[in-house]
This record gives structure tokens, C-alpha cells and sequence, in this order.
């Protein structure tokens, strides 16, 4: 057992030190110090999450888009104060993932100071890779779970199944509501995680790539899917969608309990 | 919005992210040790001549490992070593059927710098790495090559392991002139080449068997310039076997029971058993973690078939009287610690090592070797990970 935490914990630290965007050395810094100079040699996992990024991109029109990072510039949300309209506008034309050249092998970020970050989908793509090594490993009842994001190496012993409990939006440290997990993942997109109130209106980290200004309609949506990170692209896409969230995950035909700004559930489990 | 595809496009591109496989380092490590290590002193009523005070030797060991970029990592040490003592020169029967050591009279003091760099590739399925390794004393030079590379296989549950090395040393013993066999042994050289080849298995989540065999052939100057009477083959050829097991459990805070066992022999007529058991044991202490480990190794080998205690061996006959060569066992107690906390690692470590002639398992000899040594050896170490 030892072995195999070991060896999943340096499957995770491997993944942050490699997409990191604190740390100098990691590949995706290098990505985004050669913007507008010369293209990155990338590998096949990095090319295989990009065609994710892609199709993320795609799914919500534009809206999540991993070069949208560079406004965490202008959004500081331990300031509480706004940032300047005009100051975002100026870094809109930055936000651009449709103009990244990238194929299998190399990708080209073509503006200076462009930048782009697994942020958005790091976190749940690791704890599907450290559940994976516990499974490769013979492990069989377990789970991983990254700062919320969870998913299931193998149900209970008695197949009882996990108790998980969803964060309480308005008071983040109580559940709202408990699921048995017996297999797959769940993620939660919430709009508690960073935020700020400023003339009592709410302002949380997830921003619309094409206006550069946080989500307004839900407090959190939770999915549940075979894999961690597909439940919580599907989560964020969902609180980008705004209102039009609910009949877009509706179709997705997955559990979901969406809670919005005045705190009615919306849930088909 | 598009609409029903989101889920079923974003599962099948989430399924087909290749998973990286054996995963190069990503840390740069600084580590430092200070070794000292002290040998008891011979044993008075046995000695006949009046030096007693063994080598003792103090070791300083920089090592800074790196990767260089996504798949290639570089090892690296700097290591000094300064050595000061007497050692044996001869064992012999007198004339009442008594064995008499006589030691080096003056002590030596001597220093010693090594010189290691070993790059290593991480590939999908397996790691390829080198090996160069200098090393100097004023009175021997050695120079070391070495290949090696793993090969995962059946779902990363079974390792492939080998490795080659081959290393040229070069003796200039020091006052050459003051005896033949140190005039003999000026400038001579001493080759070796060595092959290893494992196999590791993950027998289940808590342990995992490693075994291995290897072949080692030395050529050139064996013999001791230093020793009286000490003529040795110009070749000799070395066979081990080793196994090794490791089983995790969750004893405290987890814990990992280390076994191997390695026989070895050679064309000399050595033949040696060594039997290894530690218990590292886990201990968590806040954000501080302890690993400590007392270890246990108990190993015997038959003496070298021109082993003798002659005082005045024929000229043309193979000779020494080398403790090393004789037949003994020796047992070695230790408890080694290394304290966690952040990205620091502090290591404390102590071993005593005892040998007798007694000791021995099998071919036990009526020779006596009062040369047998007894040793401590003590480490402090720091990590630093960034």
C-alpha cells in the first residue's frame, strides 16, 4: 500500500511540477516564456490535454479558454475592488486559444505575453491519473480525493459504497447533501472558492474568457461522470453557461445538483 | 452551446491522454553526509608490534542530483576522504604455534577524492543510464565506466534490470623503494569488468522480489604491496546470486520489512553468505516525518585456498595472510533515521560492525586471525529538495 501512495504521489507532484505555472522550470512556463518568439516542443500527454483544452473550447463557445489565465493580472480578488473595464479590455485580445498554432508535437503561443494554463482541469486530471496508479497497482477499494475533486479507485470492501458529501455553498465548511459513490468521480465547480463582495455583489474566480468577468447564475454545480476530469470540465462549463446551464447539463444525461445564487437545487439523483 | 456531444467528446479525449510511464525525478536534491568511521584497536596480546591504532577514516560527501530537462536526470557527487592509521602487514604462526600480528608501524595519513556523474534517461517503458566515476589517493588512481538500463514490462509489475561496468586502476605505492613488493607494484595496474542482470516483480500492493546475478573478473596486480608475504593470482573471477524481498504493512504509520540474501563465490576459493533484514518503520509526527530503521547483517565466508599463516611462505608460492581473505563471520548491528520536514531530510545513522573467526558458518579454520576488524561507523546527513 505504501508503494503504491508513493508512487501516486509522485504521479501528482509529477503533474504540478510539469504544468505548474509557479515554478520556472515546469514545461508549461516554458510554453509560455517562448509566446511570440518560437513554438514548444511538446509530448504526447501535453498534446493529448491541449485536444482536451480544444474541446473544451469548443463546448463552450469560447468561453473556457486556458489562455484566459493572464487576467488573473487585473482580477485580484484579496484587493476588493474591481478591476478597470478598460484594463480588461486591453487584455482581451490575449485571451485567444483559436489563434495558439499547436499539433502533436509542438505549439506556438503567437503573441508576446500570451500564456496558457491546465489550471482549469490540473487538479482533476491528477486524481484520475493517482487513482489509475492504485488500480494498476492491484488496489481495490479506495479513493483519491484532490481538494474536492474525487475520484473512486474501487468501492468498499462491503460495497457499501463512499459517503461523500457536497459543499454548502453559502457555508463551504458544511455539506449541503450526501451521495453514495460506489465507482467513478465527482467534481464541484464552485463560486465559493475565491471570491469577493464588493457593494454586496459576489465576484468568484471563474471568468468568461470572452468578457473577462466572472459567472453570475450559479453558486455550484456538481457532476458525477466515469472520470474526474470529465465531471469537472463539465461542472465549469456548466457555471460558464450561466443560465442556459441547466438545460445544456440536462442534456449531458449525467447526475448533477446545480445550486444557484438564491440557493435552489436543481438536481436530476 | 453545442448540445448532448459535450460528454461523450470530452470522455473519449480524456481517455485518450497518454499516460506518462516511468517518471523522471523532477526535484533538484543538495545532500551533504559526514562519515566517520573508526576501527577498535588491534588486540594488545596478540600484536607484536607496539602499534595498535587502527584506520580511521573521515568521509565529507556532496551530492547534488538535477534533471536536465522533461526525460533526462544527472547524479552527481563530490566526495572526500581523509584516512589516517596503521593497518596489519603480516599474520604468522611462531614458534610456539601462536599467531602474531604485526601492524604498519608509522601511521599513514592519507586523503582520497572521488568524483561521480551519472546521467540517466527516462523512456515510456524504462530508464537508460551512465556511470563515470574518478577517484585519486597519492598512492592509486581509478578510473570507472558504467551502462545500465531497466525495461518495464507486463503492465509496469515486472522490472528488467542489467547493467556493465568496467574500471582501470593504477597503483604507485608510496616509498616504493623501501621494499620489493612495493617496487614490484609501482605503476602496475589493476582492470576490472563487471555484469549484472536482474529481474524485479510486484508480487502484490504490499511487496515486491527482486533477484539478480552478476559476474565480476579482476585482472592485473591483486596482491597488497603493503602486506608481507602477499602474492596473489593475477585474475580472479566472482559469481553472486542475490534475492531480496520487500513487504510493506501498515504497522503505526507504516512500515517496510527489507530482506535479501546474497551468496557469492569466486576461483579463489571464497565462498560467502550474507543475510540482510531491516525494519523501516514510519512514524508521523505532525508535518515532521520519522522513518527509523534498525537493521540487522550477519555474513560468513571460507577463507581464500592460499590463505596462510606461514612466516617465510617459498617465493613462488601464492600467499596473504589478509584478514579478508581468511575464513570468518562478522555481524553487523545498525539503526539508521532520516526526519522529514518540508523539503528537508536529516539523516543520523550508526553501525557497529564485529568479526570473528568463530563467527564462521561453514569452514571454520583452526587459524587464527587476530587481524579480524571491528568497526563504528556514525552519519549525519541533510537533504534539501527544491
Amino acid at each position: 500500500m505504501q508503494q503504491a501512495c508513493i508512487k501516486a504521489q509522485a504521479e501528482v507532484q509529477r503533474i504540478e511540477k510539469k504544468y505548474s505555472r509557479y515554478l520556472d522550470s515546469s514545461l508549461l512556463q516554458t510554453i509560455n516564456k517562448n509566446a511570440g518568439i518560437k513554438s514548444t516542443t511538446i509530448d504526447a500527454e501535453t498534446a493529448g490535454l491541449l485536444n482536451y483544452a480544444d474541446l473544451c473550447y469548443q463546448q463552450s463557445d469560447g468561453n473556457f479558454d486556458i489562455t484566459s489565465g493572464i487576467l488573473r493580472r487585473v482580477w485580484n480578488f484579496k484587493s476588493n475592488s474591481l478591476p478597470d473595464e478598460k484594463t480588461i479590455q486591453q487584455l482581451l485580445p490575449l485571451i485567444n486559444w483559436y489563434s495558439v498554432q499547436w499539433d502533436q508535437n509542438t505549439i506556438f503561443l503567437p503573441e508576446k505575453n500570451m500564456e496558457i494554463d491546465f489550471g482549469g482541469f490540473g487538479k482533476e486530471y491528477a486524481a484520475d491519473r493517482a487513482a489509475e496508479i492504485f488500480q494498476s497497482l492491484g488496489i481495490q477499494h479506495g479513493l483519491v480525493d484532490l481538494g474536492g475533486d474525487i475520484r473512486i479507485i474501487g468501492d468498499k470492501t462491503d460495497k457499501s459504497g463512499w459517503d461523500i458529501g457536497i459543499r454548502n455553498p453559502s457555508q463551504p465548511e458544511s455539506a449541503i447533501s450526501h451521495i453514495t459513490l460506489h465507482q467513478g468521480a465527482m467534481a464541484t465547480s464552485g463560486n465559493y472558492e475565491r471570491f469577493m463582495q464588493v457593494k454586496h455583489q459576489h465576484y468568484c474566480h471563474i471568468l468568461k474568457a470572452n468578457t473577462g468577468w466572472p459567472v453570475n447564475h450559479w453558486a455550484s454545480v456538481t457532476i458525477l461522470a466515469p472520470q474526474c476530469l470529465v465531471a469537472g470540465s463539465l461542472a465549469t462549463l456548466t457555471m460558464l453557461a450561466e443560465q442556459k446551464g441547466e438545460k445544456w447539463i440536462r442534456e449531458q444525461e449525467i447526475p448533477f445538483l446545480a445550486i444557484d445564487l438564491k440557493g435552489l437545487q436543481l438536481s436530476n439523483f | 452551446m453545442k448540445k448532448i456531444t459535450a460528454l461523450s467528446a470530452l470522455s473519449a479525449a480524456a481517455m485518450a491522454i497518454p499516460a506518462q510511464a516511468e517518471v523522471a525525478p523532477t526535484d533538484k536534491i543538495f545532500s551533504y553526509r559526514y562519515t566517520s568511521y573508526q576501527e577498535s584497536d588491534a588486540p594488545r596480546e596478540r600484536t607484536f608490534t607496539p602499534e595498535l591504532g587502527r584506520y580511521q577514516i573521515e568521509v565529507q560527501q556532496f551530492g547534488y542530483q538535477t534533471p536536465l530537462d522533461e526525460s533526462w536526470y544527472l547524479a552527481s557527487e563530490l566526495q572526500f576522504e581523509t584516512m589516517s592509521g596503521a593497518s596489519p602487514t603480516q599474520t604468522y604462526k611462531d614458534a610456539n604455534g601462536k599467531s602474531a600480528l604485526t601492524m604498519s608501524g608509522a601511521s599513514i595519513e592519507e586523503q582520497r577524492i572521488d568524483i561521480k556523474v551519472a546521467p540517466k534517461k527516462y523512456f515510456a517503458h524504462g530508464t537508460a543510464g551512465g556511470l563515470v566515476a574518478l577517484s585519486k589517493e597519492n598512492d592509486y588512481e581509478s578510473i570507472a565506466l558504467g551502462l545500465d538500463g531497466t525495461l518495464e514490462i507486463f503492465d509496469k509489475h515486472t522490472t528488467l534490470i542489467g547493467s556493465l561496468s568496467v574500471s582501470n586502476d593504477k597503483l604507485s605505492p608510496t616509498d616504493a623503494r623501501i621494499s620489493a613488493s612495493r617496487t614490484e607494484a609501482d605503476g602496475r595496474k589493476k582492470r576490472s569488468f563487471s555484469v549484472y542482470e536482474g529481474i524485479n516483480q510486484i508480487i502484490d500492493k504490499y511487496s515486491s522480489f527482486q533477484a539478480g546475478i552478476s559476474y565480476t573478473q579482476l585482472t592485473g596486480y591483486l596482491s597488497d604491496p603493503y602486506k608481507f608475504e602477499d602474492r596473489r593470482p593475477g585474475s580472479r573471477d566472482q559469481v553472486t546470486f542475490s534475492v531480496q524481498h520487500k513487504q510493506f504493512s501498515n504497522v503505526l504509520d507504516g512500515a517496510a520489512l527489507h530482506s535479501s540474501y546474497r551468496y557469492y563465490y569466486d576461483d579463489w576459493g571464497i565462498e560467502s553468505h550474507t543475510l540482510d533484514v531491516k525494519w523501516a518503520q514510519s512514524f508521523n509526527l505532525g508535518k515532521t516525518r520519522l522513518i527509523a530503521t534498525p537493521l540487522v547483517r550477519y555474513y560468513t565466508q571460507t577463507k581464500a585456498n592460499f590463505y596462510s599463516l606461514e612466516q617465510n611462505p617459498a617465493d613462488d608460492l601464492l600467499n596473504s595472510s589478509d584478514y579478508r581473505l581468511s575464513s570468518y563471520g562478522a555481524i553487523t548491528i545498525g539503526f539508521n533515521s532520516e526526519l522529514k520536514f518540508k523539503q528537508w531530510a536529516l539523516h543520523l545513522d550508526w553501525q557497529q560492525y564485529t568479526s570473528r573467526e568463530i563467527m564462521a558458518l561453514f569452514g571454520r579454520d583452526s587459524d587464527e586471525t587476530p587481524a579480524l576488524v571491528n568497526f563504528s561507523t556514525f552519519t549525519a546527513g541533510i537533504d534539501y529538495k527544491f
